[in-house]
């Protein structure tokens, strides 16, 4: 028998140890049986999504059982910010823009590319969030939703065709807009701004044009505003595709529509809460998200654009999705300079537009 | 708060079982009294610990987060800044106002309206009293999330409730939603069944005696009311209104499902502070604010009561 | 006239009670809805919305962390306000000025700072949002509405009567359960009744305090009416209702617990 050199059986034993080693990091971590793993995430339908769509996968491969920390974002990113030292959840679910955020404020981890074998089948415009280097992403897009225009066809005759509709007088106090707070705020902010004649870098025309509104009510969510709709005191809003797709399901008379300036696109996505212990748990569960299996069933149940290239959905279930806002007809923004200008354009629109929407 | 009023009726309080006692000729109680004084001072002790750990050591860190910079008004020390702005801000001042406004309104509105079916509910009996109060409680049971949206679909001007009327002509639509008159409704609404209850355990608990005694000297029921019942009552009087105030000026969700489209309260400034923005030094500075005027406030109602309050 | 002024009582009682009963009749209505939207036009009668809570365990383990938060905190509170009161108001003196205003001090500040507050006071001690910190913010938020009731029931009370008692060599606590506490009992219940209820339906102050483990009712329904709203929630509040009318008709049957006497 040939002896090995010792440079070679080196060679030898790292070659195997390396695949061995390549192959574990894209198989599934293995913990104790009951493990809890436990995911921020908002309530309701949402939860029962993820506890549907990546549920099962998750658990049938690691072990680990899902449990769930609900709320609205802003409370839940309070709880992370408030007990960094030792935080409760294992992996938060936010807007893009609050996972840039929650990653500069420490709170969240970066997860390594490596670990994320579904990486490659997610769309470019999907990548929003960036992590500190190129071997790691700041966290994975879970789906797309966009914002545009939901009216009543048997109220108005007039084609709704562009965001300026919106300041039609006809529709003053019966108009339901984004509140100060809303997530889309940012993007609002600009549109009326670019319809004023300024732009992105020039925001004041936006915040004087924001102020000629006259909404009856501001909604943070769809509900806010769904019980005025069916009395019929508010005709026109503007809202994420999906409630829509929800309230047409409810039975509720309304049209959406796709603005010609482009709608807004929002990219909702999952992130690694920093100072857990198993971080490859945790990389294993975003992974299972952008997958496609998981981002059918999410798409089912939530009415979620999917963010995975090779996901087909059914004609039904993309009517439902799209609302009519193909990619090409969303405008998509970069969330870190949001997170930046955020307090101070939500403090403007506090003090400087709302006493206007109040004045009637 | 009940600062003022403790002061008042303690002294009189206290004055008068120790002239009971001299006329009693119970000097001999003295004695006895001062050992038991040191437990009875002992007893404040749970509250106080349960206040002092739980709200008290909180509301330290809620201070020291009030005087620290943050993304609005970054600075390199610890100052008051975070106060010069809220108050050098005239839209903040106006929901300051308005949030103390609505709690006052609230309470003005409910009160009469509590005190009078208070008054009422004695006349029932037994088991049909307990039934008739208990089911006043149930609204609140079912949580104010519900019953608001309950209001959000019966108040719209083109509801269930104002729709018929507006169909066949006898009122113009109104315009209810969206205004404080919504805001107000709901909050009485949810008011009136802790207003009856409070008022309804005073009422009860005046002695039947003196009403045989009113009687007795010739008196109505409209000179009984005004010099049995409304004297005895003040100090549950003062709980509701204390009761009811703190109830309307904390209010969270009426004004955000109900109110108009940027009507702010003061709770949901400092909610769309912590919520929204994470600006916790302006949220805490917002909320020491509300604290000042909330005392102030409290001394107000309670010095107001002052001289209304007998033994 | 007596006749006038007794229908004229009774009349404005019943409008009372439709005011602060209709919407909720009004929401229990709508959970038979089989409209798909809430608020809807009626469309027909189903209990499907009723099926449709079994389908949610989280509405259920929550209600049942709402009503043990509740009882537990009503009881603390109610406690510590009965001794708190007796304090107050057996001695009198110049401390309690500012006393009452420290014991109504959570009325004060807005309970979604305290809830705050409270979680990053927790986390110096290494725990965190979950049952004890609920516990905790929710007694101190009962606290002052139970010592506002204790107080107007010792306003009326005549503390020579514990005099008396102690003059014929009965001990503190047996005078307070012989003769203190009886005549105190419709301030007590009331006191706990009102903590139980603002405890069970609170939303702000527990807003930080949750885990995964533990979420109240209220917090679930706001999660859920994020997303969606349906008549399923009116269910879950007329179960709610129904239920707690069930756990008084008990009381009162069975352990002789009266809200009124």
């Amino acid at each position: 028998m040939k002896k090995l050199s010792r440079r070679k059986a080196l060679k030898l034993a790292g070659a195997a140890g390396a695949s061995l080693w390549a192959r574990s990091s894209l198989a599934a971590p293995a913990v104790n049986k009951g493990t809890m793993f436990t995911v921020s995430v908002w309530g309701g339908v949402t939860q029962e999504a993820v506890q549907a769509a990546i549920g099962p996968e998750f658990t049938s491969a690691t072990g680990a059982t899902l449990a769930f920390d609900i709320g609205a974002q802003g409370p839940r990113y309070s709880k992370l910010m408030a007990q960094r030292a030792a935080p409760t959840a294992d992996v938060f679910f936010g807007t893009d823009e609050a996972l840039v955020a929650g990653l500069k404020a420490g709170i969240l981890a970066p997860a390594r590319r490596k670990s994320l074998s579904n990486l490659g089948e997610v769309e470019d415009w999907a990548l929003t969030v960036k992590g500190p280097d190129a071997e790691t992403i700041g966290g994975v897009p879970y789906c797309l939703i966009a914002y545009i225009l939901g009216y009543n066809p048997d109220q108005i005759k007039t084609p709704i065709t562009s965001w300026a509709d919106l300041w039609r007088p006809e529709f003053a106090g019966k108009l339901a807009f984004a509140s100060q707070f809303h997530s889309m705020m940012p993007g609002l902010v600009i549109m009326a701004a670019e319809l004023a004649g300024g732009s992105a870098t020039n925001v004041d025309p936006g915040f004087k044009k924001l102020a000629e509104l006259r909404p009856a009510k501001l909604g943070f969510t769809w509900t806010d505003w769904s019980s005025l709709y069916q009395s019929g005191d508010v005709i026109i809003a503007t809202e994420f595709d999906c409630y829509l797709a929800v309230m047409q399901e409810q039975d509720y008379k309304i049209k959406t529509v796709v603005p010609k300036e482009k709608g807004l696109a929002s990219i909702d996505g999952v992130g690694i809460v920093k100072g857990r212990p198993n971080i490859e748990l945790a990389e294993f569960f975003l992974d299972t998200t952008i997958g496609a299996k998981a981002q059918l069933g999410l798409a089912e149940h939530l009415y979620h654009g999917p963010i995975n290239k090779k996901v087909q959905l059914p004609s039904a279930l993309k009517a439902k999705c799209y609302c009519g806002a193909e990619i090409a007809d969303l405008r998509f923004f970069d969330p870190e300079p949001f997170v930046a200008v955020r307090p101070a354009w939500t403090e403007r629109l506090t003090t400087q537009v709302l006493p206007n929407w109040a004045a009637r | 708060m009940a600062g003022g009023i403790e002061a008042g009726d303690a002294l009189a309080v206290g004055l008068a079982p120790a002239s009971r006692a001299s006329l009693s000729g119970g000097r001999r109680w003295l004695g006895a009294r001062a050992g038991r004084r040191d437990i009875t001072r002992l007893l404040l002790a749970p509250s106080l610990v349960l206040l002092g750990v739980f709200l008290g050591i909180p509301l330290i860190v809620v201070l020291v987060a009030s005087f620290q910079p943050n993304v609005l008004i970054p600075r390199d020390a610890a100052g008051f800044y975070n106060y010069t702005y809220l108050i050098a801000q005239p839209y903040y001042a106006k929901i300051l106002v308005r949030t103390i406004w609505l709690g006052v309104v609230a309470t003005v509105a409910t009160l009469p309206l509590g005190y009078a079916a208070a008054l009422i509910l004695p006349c029932l009996r037994g088991r049909l009293a307990n039934v008739a109060v208990m089911g006043l409680t149930f609204p609140i049971l079912a949580g104010p999330l519900v019953v608001i949206l309950g209001w959000m679909a019966l108040l719209p001007a083109h509801g269930p409730l104002f729709g018929p009327l507006v169909r066949w002509g006898l009122i113009a639509p109104p315009r209810i939603i969206g205004t404080d008159a919504a805001v107000l409704i709901s909050l009485v609404q949810f008011m009136l069944p802790f207003a009856i209850l409070t008022l309804y355990t005073t009422i009860k608990q005046i002695p039947r005696e003196l009403y045989e005694a009113a009687e007795s000297l010739g008196a109505g029921p409209l000179r009984e009311f005004r010099d049995v019942t409304l004297p005895l009552s003040m100090p549950g009087i003062l709980s509701t209104s204390i009761i009811l105030f703190s109830l309307g000026a904390s209010s969270y969700i009426s004004p955000h499902y109900l109110g108009g489209a940027a009507d702010l309260t003061l709770t949901t400034l400092i909610g769309q502070f912590i919520l929204a923005t994470y600006n916790n030094a302006l949220a805490s500075a917002a909320a020491i604010l509300l604290l000042i005027i909330m005392v102030l406030c409290m001394v107000g109602i309670v010095l107001l009561f002052r001289p209304l309050i007998r033994p | 006239m007596r006749r006038l002024a007794a229908g004229a009582g009774w009349a404005y009682l019943t409008a009372v009670y439709v005011f602060v009963i209709g919407p909720l009749v009004f929401v229990a209505a709508e959970s038979f809805n089989s409209a798909r939207a809430f608020p809807a036009a009626f469309a027909g009668v189903t209990f499907h919305w009723y099926r449709a809570i079994l389908a949610h365990p989280d509405f259920f383990s929550a209600a049942w962390t709402s009503t043990l938060i509740a009882a537990i905190s009503s009881t603390v509170a109610t406690a510590a306000a009965f001794t708190a009161g007796y304090a107050l108001r057996r001695r009198g003196g110049q401390e309690s000025a500012l006393l009452s205003t420290l014991l109504a001090s959570p009325l004060l500040v807005p309970q979604i700072v305290i809830s705050l507050a409270m979680l990053q006071f927790a986390g110096l001690f290494g725990l965190g949002a979950g049952l004890l910190s609920l516990v905790a913010v929710h007694t101190i938020h009962g606290l002052p509405f139970a010592l506002r009731l204790v107080l107007t029931g010792f306003a009326r009370f005549n503390f020579s009567l514990e005099d008396a008692s102690f003059s014929l060599g009965a001990g503190r606590l047996t005078t307070w359960r012989e003769v203190t506490l009886p005549l105190l009992r419709p301030n007590l219940i009331a006191g706990f009744t009102f903590c139980f209820i603002l405890s069970f339906v609170n939303l702000p102050i527990s807003l930080f305090l949750t885990d995964a483990q533990t979420t109240t009712l209220p917090l679930v329904m706001f999660a859920y009416i994020e997303s969606r709203i349906d008549p399923m929630l009116a269910a879950v509040a007329t179960v709610v209702v129904v239920v707690a009318g069930i756990a008084t008709l008990i009381l009162e049957r069975y352990l002789k617990i009266r809200l009124v006497e």
